[in-house]
């Protein structure tokens, strides 16, 4: 086991130290509990940016994820929902060499925006929350600038929980 | 660096036990919920009206005194031999988690199907109050449950599931309301429908306190011929009373027709005239009892007919005439079951006990029926002549 660990430490680039920032765009999905209750869970696909400021195992920055809940019901009487949620971040890494696994727990504010459909009348409101998550991932730096992280985290807000998954396309702007 | 490590790990888990999983929904004044729902007035024009829920003391669940729900069930259906179905409920569906945004001091329903299950659940504080200002939810325990987008499984060799429907299930006092994919209202929204289906418990809850040791005496006994038609009276009168108490609660005579499309709503206007008769169900000459249409029929004759009364005493006279009929009728269906036939002569005249008719109203009454005896009684009494004698078209 020590000279499996020794081989990815070598492999990943060993301990260095190292200061940096990482930004891209996220793509994913994310997962949430339906009125329903139980387990039913419904999934809508999100984007938006994340920004971490990297410092030797330590990365930490905000995220920005946004997805829509298609109007669900029926012609007459529908509500659909759009959502965004920003929230400051902090990960730790294991490693600090290429590829380097993680975990992070993160808290913000998720701003939900509620339509409702009923005959010709139309409402829009909105309303936010306190959203917290812990999750983990991996981080890869694949060439001097540029990385990819995957991450998947568990959240919650409200009486809402969910899985999200996403996959940052980042670089590591040089100054 | 391991110390610093354990802080952050410590500090995660604060964060997520400490503003962990404690509802968000605080209730405002008097432990009330002010939420913004679906609402229809009383000529059927739906609109989103913000109310005030009394009863609910838990906004995730929308569980309170008044109704518990679940959703998402599923019962199954078999037709037996003698024609009637049997129901059993395999799935009992989960206790729902409604979401919400808060918009000062409301609670906005974040998606359609809270918004149904809201909506439900105020229909159903309105129509138990409309109920108690007539003593008519003597014999019902609450909270009562609501089992809402419950699958319906026929078990006829094809599978198929009913929906667009709802239903009272007496033998388990559950309120059963099937999936909904029209283009209109749903029904968990349309005060009417449930009034309707509330009336078919308080009336099931007389029927145990007068007749149920009664019927338990008589068993399965319905290929005799006059208790064959004493019940299917008796479920027309079930079914009539519960359309007049949908439009007496939502003033709407159509109400049916904001939710549904069905073939067999479509005689279901209780402002279009309908006659009133006596036949409709007999025994085969296998002795099986056939009810024609399971009583809608005279149920839509009782229905029209007190509405009729609406329009000469107002609702709230003829909301009254109908509640003390409920327990003349039952006492009467007691005794009499297995005896005589319980017919119009016998049941209009329990209408107007305590509010005799105006000679008005028994010329439309006269309109109503071909059976002269069915309001001879009553209409006589009051002008002390000859009675009105035939029918008039």
């Amino acid at each position: 086991m020590k000279t499996v660990l020794i081989a990815i430490l070598l492999w990943s680039g060993g301990a260095r130290a190292e200061s940096a920032l990482f930004v891209g765009p996220i793509f994913g999905e994310t997962s949430y509990s339906t009125s329903s209750g139980g387990t039913n869970r419904d999934s809508q696909s999100s984007y938006g940016g994340e920004g971490l400021y990297v410092w030797n195992n330590w990365m930490g920055g905000l995220s920005y994820s946004e997805y829509s809940v298609a109007p669900t019901g029926n012609s007459t009487f529908n509500v659909g929902q759009d959502d965004k949620d920003i929230e400051a971040e902090i990960k730790y890494r294991f490693l600090m060499g290429p590829l380097s696994p993680f975990i992070g727990l993160g808290a913000g504010t998720l701003i939900q925006t509620v339509k409702t459909s009923l005959f010709e009348a139309n409402e829009s409101d909105q309303g936010d929350f306190f959203i917290k998550e812990v999750g983990g991932g991996v981080l890869w730096k694949f060439m001097s600038n540029f990385g990819v992280s995957a991450t998947a985290e568990y959240y919650q807000y409200s009486n809402v929980t969910g899985f999200k998954y996403y996959i940052t396309l980042g670089f590591f702007p040089v100054f | 660096m391991k110390s610093v490590f354990q802080i952050f790990l410590m500090s995660f888990w604060a964060l997520f036990c400490a503003l962990g999983c404690s509802s968000t929904f605080e209730p405002g004044a008097g432990g009330t919920y002010k939420v913004r729902i679906p609402i229809s007035d009383r000529a059927g024009h739906y609109h989103l009206e913000t109310v005030t829920l009394t009863s609910v003391t838990n906004l995730s669940s929308l569980s309170g005194s008044v109704v518990n729900l679940r959703v998402n069930g599923q019962t199954q259906e078999h037709l037996q031999s003698n024609g009637m179905k049997q129901v059993w409920i395999t799935n009992m569906g989960t206790v729902p988690t409604a979401h919400f945004i808060k918009s000062g001091d409301v609670y906005i329903p974040a998606d359609h199907e809270t918004s149904v299950m809201t909506t439900l659940v105020y229909q159903f504080e309105q129509i138990k109050s409309f109920y108690d200002k007539y003593n008519g939810n003597s014999g019902l325990s609450f909270p009562r449950t609501a089992l809402l987008n419950m699958r319906r499984v026929i078990s006829d060799g094809t599978n198929r599931e009913a929906r667009n429907n709802v239903e009272y299930v007496a033998g388990l006092d559950f309120f059963v309301i099937q999936p909904y994919d029209q283009d209109l209202m749903p029904i968990p929204t349309n005060g009417g429908i449930l009034a309707h289906e509330w009336w078919h418990s308080a009336f099931e809850a007389k029927r145990k306190f007068y007749a149920e040791t009664r019927e338990n005496a008589l068993g399965n006994t319905q290929t005799n011929r006059l208790i064959c038609r004493n019940y299917y009276q008796y479920s027309g009168l079930n079914e009539g009373i519960a359309d007049y108490f949908g439009y007496a609660y939502s003033g709407h005579t159509f109400f049916g027709a904001d939710s549904l499309n069905s073939a067999y709503i479509s005689n279901r206007d209780l402002s279009d005239p309908k006659s009133l008769t006596d036949e409709g169900a007999d025994t085969d000459e296998a002795g099986v009892c056939k009810a024609k249409d399971e009583g809608y029929s005279l149920g839509a004759g009782i229905g029209h007919f007190l509405y009729v009364l609406s329009e000469d005493w107002g609702i709230d006279e003829a909301t009254k005439a109908a509640f003390n009929f409920l327990n003349m009728y039952m006492r009467l269906y007691n005794t009499d079951v297995d005896k005589t036939f319980i017919g119009l002569k016998r049941i209009l005249p329990l209408f107007f006990e305590n509010h005799p008719p105006s000679a008005a109203l028994c010329e439309k009454i006269q309109k109503l029926t071909s059976i002269p005896e069915a309001y001879s009684g009553f209409c006589l009494k009051l002008s002390d002549s000859k009675p009105l004698e035939g029918k008039n078209k």
